[in-house]
C-alpha cells in the first residue's frame, strides 16, 4: 500500500508553440485589412515574419508561409496559404491571436497584408494533464525535495522529488538515485515557495496516512510536466 | 515512511515555510561546515548505484557554526521519537534558534537537502 500527494497540472501555462507544427489557411483571417496573396515561381516558402500576441506575453515567435506550388493565376486567397513554424518563441497560452506580419520579400509565396489567427493546444508545445489533472506521486520512498544543478548552476523552474531508489546512473553522485523532475510554468515560480508547498503535501500525507493531499502552489505557481527517472543533475 | 520539518529560508507563505526529509533507515548523523554554512549530513542503509555507496542526505543551513553537538544528540533523540510515532511530522528546530534566516535552511548550488550517493558512514 502506498501513500500518494497529487500534483495538479496547469490548465492552459504558457509555453513554446510546438516545434513543427503548421497552421492551415482555414484558420487564417485578413488581421485588419484584406490583402492579397501571391504565390511567387513555385509557392515555396516565404521570407520569414514576425508576430505579435494579444493579450501580451508570448514573443519571438515567427513563421513562414508557402502556397506549396507556383499557381496561375496566382493563389489570392487566404485559404491556400499554410503557415509553418520558424521560431517557436515562449509564453503563449490557448486562446491568444497572433497577428503575423505581412512577407513582402523575396521571390516566393508573399502576403501583403499582415494575417492573424488563434491558438489552439494543438499549437503549443505539449503539456502533461490535459486529460489527467493531476499527477500521482507515490511518497513511500521519498527521501527530500531539491533543486536540480547542471554545470554548476541551479536549473530554473524545475525541482525534483528524490527517492531512496537507486537509478543505476553513476554519471553524478546525486543522479545514482531515481525520482520525480518537476518542470514548472516561468510565470509565478518561486524555487522556495514551490518546494514548500510540494513539502507541506508530503507531511500532510504522512500525517494522514491514505488522505492523497493535493499539492496546493502558493503564489499560483503551475505544473507543467512531470517525468520519473535518475536526478538529471550532472 | 517517517518524516521532519525543517524551517525553510526565504518562503512567502507562513504557512508553508518548511522542507521535509524522510528518516526512515537513518543510522548515522554528523555534521560540518561547508564554505561558511554548517551542514548536517544524515546517512541511509539505501544502496546507491555504485557498489558499496549508500545515500547520503546533506542539509545546508543559512549560517556558519549553527549546528551543534547537542543538536545531533537531539536530532538522533527525534528520530528515534519519530519512528515510534507514525504519523507525527515534527518541526527539527537547531537548539539556539532565534527564529532569524542563520538557523533555516538554505537553497543554492550544492545546498539545501540534497540526496548523493556517499561511503558508508
Amino acid at each position: 500500500m502506498s501513500n500518494y500527494i497529487k500534483i495538479p497540472f496547469a490548465s492552459n501555462a504558457a509555453r513554446a508553440f510546438g516545434s513543427n507544427i503548421t497552421i492551415a489557411g482555414s484558420r487564417l483571417s485578413w488581421a485588419a485589412t484584406e490583402g492579397a496573396v501571391t504565390s511567387g515561381t513555385a509557392g515555396a516558402a516565404s521570407a520569414e515574419a514576425a508576430t505579435t500576441v494579444v493579450p501580451a506575453g508570448g514573443s519571438n515567435a515567427t513563421f513562414k508561409g508557402a502556397t506549396g506550388s507556383a499557381q496561375d493565376p496566382p493563389a489570392g486567397s487566404l485559404a491556400e496559404l499554410t503557415l509553418t513554424i520558424e521560431a517557436a518563441g515562449n509564453n503563449y497560452q490557448v486562446g491568444d491571436v497572433i497577428t503575423v506580419a505581412a512577407a513582402t520579400t523575396g521571390t516566393e509565396t508573399e502576403w501583403d497584408e499582415p494575417i492573424s489567427f488563434e491558438v489552439i493546444a494543438a499549437d503549443l508545445v505539449s503539456i502533461e494533464g490535459t486529460t489527467e489533472p493531476f499527477e500521482m506521486i507515490p511518497i513511500d520512498d521519498v527521501v527530500c525535495v531539491q533543486t536540480i544543478e547542471q554545470n554548476s548552476a541551479t536549473v530554473d523552474n524545475k525541482l525534483f522529488i528524490a527517492t531512496t531508489i537507486a537509478s543505476g546512473d553513476e554519471t553524478d553522485p546525486q543522479s545514482q538515485f531515481s525520482g520525480w523532475t518537476v518542470e514548472f510554468d516561468p510565470d509565478n515560480y518561486d524555487v522556495e515557495d514551490c518546494m514548500a508547498s510540494i513539502c507541506e503535501a508530503i507531511a500532510n500525507a504522512d500525517a494522514a496516512i491514505n488522505s492523497q493531499p493535493t499539492v496546493d502552489f502558493f503564489g499560483g505557481a503551475e505544473v507543467m510536466n512531470i517525468t520519473y527517472g535518475a536526478n538529471p543533475s550532472t | 515512511m517517517s518524516y521532519i520539518k525543517l524551517p525553510l529560508k526565504g518562503t512567502g507563505n507562513p504557512l508553508q515555510n518548511y522542507c521535509v526529509v524522510s528518516v526512515d533507515g537513518v543510522y548515522e548523523i554528523d555534521t560540518e561546515v561547508v564554505s561558511n554554512q554548517s551542514v548536517i549530513h544524515l546517512y541511509y542503509t539505501a544502496a546507491a548505484s555504485t557498489n558499496e555507496d549508500y545515500l547520503r542526505v546533506s542539509i545546508t543551513y543559512a549560517g556558519d557554526g549553527v549546528v551543534t553537538a547537542d543538536d545531533i544528540d537531539a536530532l538522533r533523540l527525534l528520530i528515534l521519537k519519530v519512528n515510534g510515532q507514525p504519523g507525527n511530522v515534527p518541526m527539527f528546530k537547531l537548539i539556539d534558534d532565534d527564529g532569524s534566516d542563520d538557523y533555516k535552511v538554505q537553497l543554492g548550488v550544492g545546498q539545501g537537502t540534497v540526496a548523493k550517493s556517499n561511503d558508508p558512514k
